[in-house]
């Protein structure tokens, strides 16, 4: 039996299925892979804001330093792009690892010395890096380097408006999805969480979201068949395009010029009709 | 003869016993509070609330805990201006848990109100994955783990709360707060964060005993480095203290500024405007903020605010000039440079924790370049340094002091019995 057991033991790691790590065995199962990353889109805004980092196991909070690297095509690693925090910001499940751009960084109308590297440079190529060393909360190493590369185009500096999305309704009596289109991508968290379907008195409409075109579309297919007459699209002032810009201003404002105000400002609405088919 | 750091360090070794019971252990009994749902996770940011409530945020329940610790430490015994001269504590604290030096990182540290002993939270790499401990130290380097888990709590949630309305095209766990600095004051905790999904100079504050909900207020200010009203820069550390008669928040934001902002204006949903009164330069994240009382140059008692950074040495700033400050509102390019009510630099460089001690003392949690090691150690107000970082002339037992001299010995003789070196003091 024991001579079993080493022997199976001995052929997962040959084929490379099992990694003995600082005394601890983990299978191919037990390392943790990137899952998702957001933004999806592979052309991004210079003045982008985060990233989103999707693990699919639960991992060790700690292990992100040092982890992760942004690199230009020819191979530089751009130093302190990154915002550093006492603590790195982890969702509470542990799966996900939001990466803020220093803002110091990617803001507009700095003198030349405050940027002794530019950072993005328009038209370029970047490769994103989350290095192995990332381990889950039981100490597995990632199955491999994980490498997202993506364009840098100009700034985004146009606030997310919503009177300009094209809202495709559907029908009375029918679980069509409504698709709102917003001209271009959201962030990943606002997608999700600041924008809602309700009726005329406020009351949330329940559904299902998904996304289209590179997170340009958001897709709402309710529960129950749309029932005739007026809704609510409404809007969280807190929305956030890539750059970090709100429909209530800008990210990075002029001096002189009122930015974006904070937790008080009222949710916008859109409003629209469900017709009879 | 020679004195060098390794004898130093030796000195120190000798005298760090780690004694598993610190005095007055309490047997705690498991918490009798209805949030069973809630049970505390982890530990980061801690801050007391008087002598018998921890404060401490918990990113995995995305919740602040408040807890209960009355009999930890005993309350009886004082260690009212006993200095701490840990020297090599790091390798101390992952000897008493069983690990590598490299398998502790260190989240916060905060000295208790009454008997001055310092409490670490961290997390230590264990087989089983990692493992958040509250950590007790007393000045002796005694050393004791206290379950957090089995204090008795209550905690408010300090994140959003996902509606289950809606299903999303794959998991995705709602915006949680990492708590960058705490601040109790006169009944209500301040709570500066950094969301991992909206980026905003949101402040949070809640009364204590905990109430229902968290009230908000967006704090503007001015960076001059950047030439930009930051509105939603978030705030990094921060002290409440009375300038010019008037409670004050003072905040430290990255990239230096310094702002202040009358605690009276931090109401549920207001959008205040601070005043940046310092820069305190460029590429540098402040810390931790404290507010003392430290002798000055002619040895009179007097207010100062130090702001201790993880790149720059720490500003020292006199509460007056920080009152009399103008408001800084033009952009400003001097690379490196500071304008405003900075201060004077003193050298805290290497350090990844502090707080406020004692009337005479800081205690900082110090990375030391010369062993790698972590100190825990005493540094005295008013002198801001430690003479045993230094090997001087004064070090050798057979130094004269010149009678020009007289004032620094009477300061090295008095300094270095309190950093452990009564040996070493010249007659």
């Amino acid at each position: 039996m024991f001579i079993l057991i080493l022997n199976t033991i001995v052929s997962l790691f040959l084929s490379g299925q099992l990694t003995f790590l600082e005394g601890q065995t983990c299978t191919t199962k037990q390392q943790p892979r990137v899952a998702d990353l957001y933004p999806r889109a592979t052309v991004l805004p210079k003045n982008l804001l985060r990233f989103y980092v999707y693990f699919d196991h639960a991992m060790d909070s700690a292990s992100s330093a040092g982890q992760i690297e942004i690199r230009t095509s020819s191979g530089k690693v751009l130093d302190e792009l990154l915002l550093q925090s006492r603590a790195p910001l982890w969702s509470e499940d542990g799966r996900r690892l939001t990466l803020i751009l220093d803002p110091g960084r990617i803001k507009t109308g700095l003198s030349h010395a405050h940027q002794p590297d530019s950072g993005f440079k328009v038209g370029e190529e970047f490769t994103l890096v989350i290095g192995q060393g990332f381990t889950t909360e039981t100490g597995c190493e990632m199955a491999a380097v994980f490498e997202h590369q993506f364009f840098i185009a100009r700034a985004d500096t146009t606030p997310p408006n919503p009177k300009n999305w094209a809202l495709n309704t559907p029908s009375a009596m029918s679980r069509d999805p409504l698709t709102v289109s917003f001209k271009k991508p959201l962030d990943h968290l606002s997608l999700a969480y600041r924008i809602r379907v309700k009726t005329i008195t406020g009351q949330s409409i329940p559904g299902a979201l998904s996304l289209g075109k590179d997170d340009e579309q958001w897709i709402f297919t309710p529960s129950e068949v749309w029932a005739e007459g007026p809704y609510n699209l409404v809007i969280d002032s807190r929305l956030e395009d890539l750059a970090g810009n709100r429909p209530t201003g800008l990210f990075d404002a002029p001096v002189g010029q009122r930015s974006t105000r904070g937790a008080s400002a009222a949710p916008l609405q859109l409003a629209f009709k469900i017709d009879h088919p | 003869m020679v004195i060098t750091r390794s004898r130093f360090g030796a000195l120190f070794a000798a005298a760090l016993l780690t004694i598993d019971a610190l005095a007055g252990v309490a047997t705690i009994e498991a918490s009798s509070t209805t949030e069973k749902a809630h049970m505390p996770r982890s530990l980061s940011i801690l801050e007391f609330g008087g002598p018998n409530v921890l404060f401490a945020a918990d990113q995995k329940q995305n919740r602040i805990y408040a807890f209960e610790i009355e009999n930890i430490p005993d309350s009886t015994r004082n260690l009212d201006i006993t200095p701490y001269n840990l020297v090599g504590f790091g390798s101390q604290l992952a000897r008493y848990l069983e690990t590598d030096p490299l398998g502790v990182t260190y989240h916060d540290l905060a000295v208790h109100p009454v008997t001055k002993v310092a409490f670490l939270s961290i997390t230590v790499k264990t087989e089983s994955g990692p493992r958040s401990e509250l950590i007790l130290v007393t000045p002796k380097g005694e050393i004791r783990s206290v379950d957090f888990r089995k204090l008795p709590f209550s905690s408010v949630p300090i994140g959003e709360t996902p509606d289950s309305d809606v299903t999303f095209w794959r998991d995705i766990p709602a915006a949680a707060l990492s708590v960058t600095d705490f601040e109790f004051d006169d009944g209500i905790l301040y709570i500066a964060g950094l969301s991992n999904g909206e980026f905003a100079s949101t402040l949070r504050h809640v009364r204590y005993p905990f109430e229902d909900s968290v009230e908000m207020t967006s704090i503007e200010m001015f960076h001059t480095a950047h030439n930009q009203n930051e509105t939603r820069a978030p705030i990094r550390a921060m002290s409440i203290a009375t300038v010019d008669g008037r409670k004050t928040l003072i905040a430290a934001y990255t990239c230096t500024p310094l702002v202040t902002i009358p605690a009276s204006d931090l109401s549920d949903g207001a959008h205040v405007v601070g005043k940046t009164i310092a820069e305190l330069g460029y590429g540098n994240t402040p810390l931790e903020v404290l507010t003392l009382t430290a002798y000055n140059l002619e040895r009179q008692p007097e207010e100062f605010v130090l702001v201790i950074n993880r790149e720059m040495g720490a500003n020292l700033i006199q509460m007056e000039s920080l009152a009399k400050a103008p408001a800084l509102n033009q952009a400003f390019s001097g690379l490196g440079d500071t304008l405003g009510a900075h201060g004077t630099q003193v050298p805290f460089a290497g350090t990844l924790q502090a707080d406020d001690q004692d009337p005479q003392q800081i205690l900082l949690l110090r990375r030391n370049i010369d062993t790698g090691d972590v100190d825990l150690i005493s540094s005295m107000k008013g002198v801001y340094f430690r003479l045993s970082d230094f090997v001087s002339e004064y070090t050798f037992p057979d130094y004269q002091y010149s009678k020009s001299q007289e004032g620094t010995q009477k300061f090295h003789n008095m300094i270095k019995p309190i950093e452990g070196y009564a040996d070493l003091v010249i007659k």
